[in-house]
This record gives C-alpha cells, structure tokens and sequence, in this order.
C-alpha cells in the first residue's frame, strides 16, 4: 500500500488508519449509509402492505365476500409480484450490509494497536497486503456470483411472512380451517380430523392473537406462552416436539389470525342466516 | 381467572362435545354443589380383544393449581392390580412425569387414552408393584387369571 497520502511525516499523533485511504474510507461510509437509508423505506413500504393486506382483508370480512375468490387472487397476483421485488431488494441490501459489517471488522483487525509512527510505518504496511478497494470488491463479487443465489434468494422470500400471507390468502379466506397445499402431509402442524386447530392447545380457547415459533412452527396464544416460557427456554408444550423454545423465538402468525377472523366471520354469517330463515 | 381453571373449563366443553368411545370422564361435586373443576373422576374401558375388555375401570384425575403447567395426578383405587400401578394406585406413565414426557399441549382425553394403552400394554422397565409385575413378567397364566378377575370386578362401573 502506497503511503503517498500522508499528510506530515512528521506529525507522530497521525490517525490510526492513516495508511489507508482515507478518501477510500469516506467513500464507503457514505456508501454504507445510504444502503441503510434504502434498508429502512423498504421496511416502510412492506408495512404498508401489510396495512393493505390487513384492509382488504377487513373489507372482505365486512362486506361477507367470501364467496368472490377471484377478486382475492387478483388482489394478491398484483401485490405478491411487487412484494417479490422488494424482498429481494431487501436480501440484496441485507447482505450488503453484513458486507460493510465485516469490512469494518476486518479493518479494525488489519490495523496495528500502536498508532503509527515513522519507525513502525513499515508494520503498518506489512499488515494489510489487500488494500480496501480490492477488499470491497472481493467481497460484493462473491456475493453476485455465488452459484447459491438464485436458491438463497428463493429461500429468503418463501421465508418472509408477509409473503407467506399473501401468498395463501386466497386459500385461508375460502377454506379457513384446511391445512395449506404444502402441509398437508408436515405431521407437525397442528391438526384434528384434517382441520387446523384454530384453538390455543394451552389454555384451549381460540387464538387472539397467535404466534408461531421459529424453532417448530407451533403456534400459540401469545400471553399464554410468554406466561409459561417467562425468562427461560423451555421444552415446546406440544406433546412429542423436541423445540426449544424461548421468547425471542416467536413472532406473530398472521396467517393464522386470518385463519380465525375468517373462520368466525363466516360462522356468524351461517348462524344469521339459520335465524333469518 | 387461572389459565388451570379456565384450560379446565374447556377441557369439560370439549369433552362434552366429543370424546372416545365407552369413556367417561367428568369433575367432582364439592360439598356446596359446586362443580370441583380440579378434582375429575373418570372410566378407562379395557381395550377389545385384551384380557381387559370386561372391565370398566375407574381413575381420579387431580389437576395442580399450576395445570397445564405441571401435570396431573392420575390414580386408580389402592391395590389396582398392574404392573405399572403404585400400590397407592398412582399410576406410572410417561406422559403423567413433568420430568419425563408431559407436555402443556396434553389434553384429558390423551391422557385417559394414555391410560387406556397402558393396562394391556405394560412398561416391563418400570415396576411399580410387586405381585403384578412378578406374574406379567415371570407367570402370565396367573397374571391373565388376576386380570380378569379384576375386570369382573369393574364390569359394572360406570358414571
Ligand atoms: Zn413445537
């Protein structure tokens, strides 16, 4: 690495990354933060699809639309197309953000302790053989060329829960207590006779205000299972799994909300029509 | 209310709804009339084609004031003759140890078909009295005789 930067040889309280470009390093932060400025209007606007998601469903419910399920899969063509879009923004940002975070790390490693001094400049040198440039370079071509992308990206956007919702919303608001296409044959998923359980298997009453957790995908009222978990990690209460749980390891099933709000729409629009007849 | 109290409330709905075949489970009155909701009786058909079909036998169900966190006791009348049975009539299954298999999520009614499976399907590795386990493991002819002697003795019991 070329030291032609310096500004006085002389000068011994020099900064401690001195031997890098600091243009270089300017050049980056500003890079890194305006990739996290991008980060946060993207979870902005994914809230603001949810807020849709949570309105249409509302108005589906209101107005007794169940039966209009094309109306539905129209609504979630459109938006699970764009939503797609977003997320992969969004894993692309991710990433370039764990990036930047071990550009920082590796920086901070590559530096001598002792601040630089014209008897150690050499050391300095010595330590970091790539300059940052060609770091920074390295490190995003791996990342656009991995052979794993395609599969990773697949992955990361099956994985988002929104997308989960949107994607089975359709499915949920016609046949609330029927297991999705793809789970039919997962044994962990909670079922009798064929249906989905809509109920808490705790305290037995239907879900409020459900959450899933990340370890088996078991789902539970949320104030009933942080009752029981407290502060500790606890044995799933379900009855053979082996998932260890702790409070940090749920998060909020919405597709299962939607399964009970559908569910017990459609049976008061069943139960006025048996006292209207 | 208590998430014991309330989890048993609805434990009685849904049992009331629908449980197994030729089972009966229901709380205890107290004293006052009152419903007892952490006090359950309740009748364990032996399974088809066992030397335990003709009896119906009889359990009590007691439910801690920490339920469903810890598990419920589960006793049959002292002297029950089986294998896993305490001579006190406390039964020993996995699913009934909080050190063991009991879990939250485990309803009556998997409980009482817990129950069920374990009179004609002893654990031989965990004795918990002495005649019945001697009989099962070393004289099955008299461990069959004692068996149906005790079903005849249950054939009538029901709610
Ligand atoms: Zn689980």
């Amino acid at each position: 690495m070329e030291v032609d930067d310096t500004p006085d040889m002389l000068d011994i309280s020099v900064p401690r990354y001195l031997p890098m470009s600091q243009e270089t390093l300017k050049t980056f932060s500003a890079m890194v933060s305006a990739r996290e400025d991008n980060l946060g209007r993207i979870d902005s606007i994914l809230r603001s699809i949810k807020q849709d998601i949570d309105k249409y469903v509302e108005f589906i419910i209101g107005e007794n639309m169940f039966e209009n399920i094309g109306y539905t899969r129209d609504f979630m063509i459109v938006n699970l197309q764009s939503l797609e879009r977003i997320l992969i923004s969004k894993y692309e940002l991710e990433n370039w953000k764990a990036i930047a975070f071990e550009i920082r790390n590796n920086l901070n490693q590559q530096i001598p302790e002792d601040p630089a001094t014209l008897s150690n400049l050499q050391q300095y040198h010595d330590a970091n053989d790539e300059t940052l440039n060609e770091f920074i370079r390295r490190r995003v071509d791996e990342m656009k060329n991995s052979p794993e992308k395609d599969k990773n990206i697949r992955e990361y956007v099956n994985k988002n829960d929104l997308y989960q919702l949107l994607k089975n919303m359709a499915f949920v608001i016609e046949k609330p207590t029927d297991p999705l296409p793809e789970e039919q044959d997962d044994d962990d998923v909670a079922m009798a006779g064929g249906v989905i359980s809509l109920k808490d298997p705790m305290s037995l009453h239907t879900f409020k205000e459900p959450v899933k957790s990340k370890k088996c995908d078991h789902v539970f009222e949320k104030s009933v299972i942080e009752e029981y978990l407290r502060n500790e990690i606890k044995t799933c209460p379900v009855a053979g799994c082996e998932g260890r749980l702790a409070k940090f390891d749920l998060r909020s099933d919405d597709l299962m909300l939607l399964r009970v709000k559908v569910f017990e729409a459609k049976q008061q629009a069943d139960d006025f029509e048996i006292e209207t007849i | 209310m208590s998430l014991a109290k309330t989890r048993l409330q609805e434990e009685r709905k849904l049992w009331r709804k629908d449980h197994p075949f030729g089972f009966f489970a229901k709380p205890e009155k107290s004293a006052d009339g009152s419903l007892d909701l952490t006090n359950w009786r309740a009748g364990i058909p032996g399974r088809k084609d066992t030397i335990w079909e003709e009896g119906i036998y009889p359990i009590t169900i007691n439910f801690p004031n920490d339920y469903p966190s810890k598990p419920p006791k589960v006793k049959f009348p002292e002297n029950f003759y089986h294998p896993n049975v305490y001579p006190s009539g406390t039964v020993c299954l996995s699913i009934l140890n909080e050190e063991q298999d009991w879990r939250p999520a485990i309803t009556i009614k998997d409980i009482v078909l817990g129950v069920q499976e374990l009179l004609s399907d002893p654990n031989p590795d965990s004795p918990a009295q002495e005649p019945a386990w001697k009989a099962f493991a070393k004289d099955k002819e008299l461990y069959t005789r004692k068996v149906k002697e005790q079903a005849k003795r249950y054939q009538n019991y029901n709610a």
